[in-house]
């Protein structure tokens, strides 16, 4: 495996364990957003 | 493309619409649709900045690039966006939350009065207009499933503009982080798969040329230097400007954009990669169709329609974000000014679905009738560059008070030079097959200068820079009142 390959599937990881956890991350501040939203209204 | 497949990409098209649906009985008024009542958070910028800014012509284009000529499309082409965007974020968006803005153009009426609004909203709504997007769709759905061209704009067009309209920005930022999931998971599944199946980089090193590995490929120095300065186009991003505005506060703009470089880095180069290993695998088609043909060859059944929505979602997701702004320049930034400034909120709110109905029809009619718009793209991203650039950077950052007479020149001859060059070359130049863009060859006093369409903007800037000087000059600075405030329904331009 050179450079290319570790620099490659870094991305890769990157790409797929950083959107489900930004998304986890999402879900948990989700319930604050529409809580907010609704005791504004 | 199978029956399981169709089914997925289905299902995912009837999810946005509930979204859209669900979320609109949420909206209150034009703050509420169009900025999401400044109440968005990081992850959720962070979704919505990294799908928005991310569609069907970074994913086509990074790949195209890749596929003709190797690993230049990242190193020359898509990092210096990174230096843009941590300068945006750590520069401007700081700056900018201290205002109540609702738009880019609230920006420049803020400093500049009307005038100067005038111009930028007519050059960020020209800009706003997804024609890329919409043409991708009707090119994934053709070349994905066999579904006709002008079927797939159509209806890819049309549900984003369905949520849109329902839900404002809040729909469109929920909708793009189930995107944002899609079009990061999926194309990073195909990655590792056609990774894997072609036998690793050292395999592709071996089938393809050393120049293919040589960061700064073949280019010649100047449209080098024309990719790093197109970068600067992230500083006056509507859509950028849209999602600080509706953050919840600085430092989710800050996390969010420093996150965000971090996936927009690793899309690239995954993309990056896919294009070249089509090229490898010997695939013989048109460039931009070289990473959809690949990973179709690659993916599964399942897989394959989850890939398809995954690219749809991209498109989708930068779609529905510049309907949105395009709307409301056309409504909040021009109508209300010019035409109605006592317009009221609820007026305001319907007035801008209608205008982002009619971005939507605009964008479909000219993907069916013009199949080939890249150079369009480079214009209308060179028009908002040209316009808007040296004006608002000036207005954030220069030491002395904004004379209005600096930004209209400014804008204003930004435009024109930009207009007048394109189409000057567009008038005398011709298309050059090598490098798929259009060069008019100049020859002054025996020497031969080729000006391609992307060096408008070594014209435009340096022309809106001496206007922005000669207009400070000549200038008078205005009373305190005369500087026009962000409208009533929500913006409250800070002294």
């Amino acid at each position: 495996m050179n450079g290319w390959d570790v620099f490659t599937w870094v991305a890769i990881a990157v790409l797929i364990v950083g959107a489900v956890g930004v998304f986890a991350w999402f879900l948990r501040d989700a319930a604050k957003l529409f809580r907010d939203t609704d005791r504004r209204r | 493309m199978h029956a399981v497949d169709f089914a997925v990409v289905g299902a995912y098209l009837l999810a946005m619409i509930a979204v859209g649906a669900a979320v609109s009985s949420r909206i209150t008024g034009f703050r509420d649709y169009f900025v999401a009542g400044g109440r968005m958070t990081a992850p959720l910028l962070v979704c919505t900045l990294v799908s928005t800014y991310y569609g069907l012509d970074v994913l086509f284009g990074n790949s195209e690039v890749s596929y003709l000529e190797g690993v230049v499309g990242f190193f020359g082409y898509t990092r210096p966006y990174y230096i843009a965007i941590l300068l945006a974020a750590l520069v401007v968006g700081r700056r900018l939350k201290r205002h109540d803005f609702l738009s880019l153009p609230d920006v420049a009426a803020h400093y500049y009065g009307n005038g100067t609004r005038v111009v930028i909203a007519v050059a960020s709504a020209f800009y706003s207009l997804p024609l890329l997007s919409v043409m991708g769709i009707g090119i994934l759905l053709d070349a994905a499933a066999g579904v006709p061209f002008a079927v797939g704009v159509v209806v890819g067009a049309g549900v984003a503009l369905v949520y849109t309209l329902l839900g404002g920005l809040l729909a469109d930022a929920l909708t793009d982080t189930l995107q944002f999931v899609l079009m990061c998971v999926t194309l990073g599944i195909a990655a590792a798969l056609t990774l894997r199946e072609a036998g690793g980089m050292g395999a592709m090193q071996a089938a393809l040329p050393a120049s293919y590995f040589e960061p700064m490929g073949t280019y010649p120095v100047w449209v080098l230097v024309v990719f790093a300065g197109s970068a600067l186009s992230v500083l006056i991003e509507p859509a950028f400007y849209q999602r600080i505005f509706a953050a919840v506060s600085y430092r989710a703009v800050l996390v969010a954009l420093l996150v965000g470089i971090v996936l927009w880095a690793a899309y690239d180069w995954v993309s990056t990669v896919l294009g070249m290993a089509a090229a490898a695998r010997g695939l013989d088609v048109e460039p931009r169709y070289a990473l959809i043909t690949l990973v179709l060859d690659v993916l599964p059944v399942g897989l394959a329609g989850l890939f398809v929505a995954g690219a749809l979602a991209a498109a989708m997701s930068t779609i529905d974000s510049y309907l949105l702004i395009a709307g409301g320049n056309l409504a909040y930034d021009l109508y209300r000014p010019l035409v109605r400034p006592d317009l009221d909120d609820a007026s305001l709110l319907r007035l801008t679905r209608w205008s982002i109905a009619a971005a939507a029809a605009i964008s479909v009619a000219f993907a069916l009738f013009f199949r080939s718009v890249v150079s369009a793209w480079i214009f209308m991203s060179t028009v908002l560059v040209a316009a808007a650039l040296v004006p608002l950077l000036f207005a954030l950052y220069a030491p002395w008070r904004p004379r209005p007479a600096a930004g209209l020149a400014s804008s204003a001859t930004g435009l024109a030079v930009a207009v007048g060059f394109f189409a000057l070359v567009t008038a005398f130049g011709h298309d050059d097959p090598e490098w798929g863009t259009r060069i008019w060859t100049l020859r002054l006093g025996g020497r031969t200068i080729p000006l391609w369409q992307e060096y408008t903007l070594l014209f435009a800037l340096p022309a809106s820079a001496i206007a922005y000087a000669i207009g400070h000059l000549v200038g008078r600075v205005p009373a305190p009142a005369a500087a026009a405030a962000p409208a009533d329904s929500g913006g409250r331009g800070t002294p």
